[in-house]
């Protein structure tokens, strides 16, 4: 009944238990989820396997682990580490810890996180957009200083009144273009020379 | 064989994951996809004669909402510090995260990889920059992810300077 219950629920938290053996293997504890199945190939609870070969990211979460599965250690989590599982690619965290002597793994899929990704991706695109905003700002700002000039030996030239008001007119519409300019992202920063 | 772990280091969109798929796989696709998490890839470079097995770390970029986590640079025999030519600010990305690994992995080797040479036109990273880069003792080598160009070569740079450090404390 309890292993039922205990089953169904690693199930649908999508984690699996599995205890480190001397002789490097891994254990399962638990039912396999389904992204497990195949680095435990019949995945019945208790098949021992290697399964650095299959998330390969173990290798280094066993070196890190050793001082989580000391007697006197505490749990320690590794991740997220994304996987490639058949044509998906799952985000998975590991968490060491000692029980009774017994090293152990949980490895768990991390389904927050991965739905988190889509934010992640808009919120970078969005700065990458920003980014190309700045730099054709930027981009602006030379013919603007051009612009400024020669409005300036415009207004110092003896011009007849006719002109000399377009210059002025000119003149009034640029410095708007210059204060809006102005309020814009400042450039990216230039480097040292 | 050797084996080294390798970490990928860089701000986002920098073509972190573009340079592994390249080097791992002879792959390339333009769309920008973010990394979450830590993707782990292997390959085996032959050099110096040696062949070594690379577990390359393809660190997620670092940015305002990701930050590198000390525990996956710990244990790296060496990194890329790769940096999107077309976008300056990624160099000062480039050296905040080489700060952070030295302090954690030590005097390691590295290579700065000026990444997206085919878009040479849009640089924003000029000839001084790069060689000011060399001057400071750094490999720096320039790459495509899309064309290939020098990417092997980058990887390779890393290797034989891994291999030829002297063992680390």
């Amino acid at each position: 009944m309890t292993d039922t219950l205990f089953g169904h629920l690693f199930r649908a938290l999508d984690l699996a238990i599995v205890e480190r053996l001397s002789d490097g293997l891994f254990q399962l504890l638990t039912p396999a989820p389904v992204w497990l199945e195949q680095a435990f190939e019949a995945a019945p609870a208790g098949a021992r396997a290697s399964v650095d070969g299959a998330f390969p990211f173990l290798e280094d979460v066993v070196h890190q682990a050793r001082a989580a599965w000391r007697p006197d250690g505490t749990p320690q989590s590794f991740g997220p580490f994304a996987a490639p599982v058949g044509d998906e690619e799952l985000l998975l965290r590991a968490t060491a810890l000692n029980v009774e002597g017994r090293t152990l793994l949980v490895l768990e899929r991390l389904q927050g996180v991965a739905d988190a990704r889509p934010m992640l991706q808009k919120a970078r695109e969005r700065m990458l957009e920003g980014e190309d905003l700045v730099r054709r700002v930027h981009a602006l700002h030379p013919p603007a200083v051009a612009i400024d000039r020669t409005i300036a030996s415009l207004r110092a030239a003896a011009l007849p009144a006719d002109q000399q008001a377009l210059v002025t007119a000119l003149y009034e519409a640029n410095e708007r273009l210059r204060d809006a300019l102005g309020r814009l992202p400042a450039p990216p920063v230039r480097q040292r020379r | 064989m050797i084996q080294k772990k390798v970490c990928m280091l860089g701000g986002f969109a920098v073509g972190k994951t573009s340079l592994v798929a390249r080097f791992v796989s002879s792959i390339f696709s333009e769309k920008y996809l973010s990394t979450v998490g830590v993707k782990i890839d292997k390959k085996v470079v032959a050099a110096d004669g040696r062949e070594t097995m690379l577990m390359i770390w393809d660190i997620y970029g670092q940015d305002d909402f990701q930050t590198v986590q000390p525990s996956q640079l710990r244990g790296m025999s060496g990194y890329l510090l790769v940096v999107d030519g077309t976008r300056r600010a990624t160099l000062e990305v480039a050296r905040q995260l080489h700060d952070k690994a030295r302090e954690i992995a030590g005097d390691v080797p590295f290579v700065v990889v000026l990444n997206k040479a085919d878009l040479a036109t849009s640089w924003e990273i000029d000839d001084v920059a790069f060689f000011k880069l060399v001057e400071q003792g750094w490999r720096v080598v320039k790459t495509s992810a899309k064309t290939g160009e020098g990417v092997e070569h980058a990887f390779e740079t890393l290797t034989r300077a891994m291999l030829n450090a002297p063992p680390h404390a």
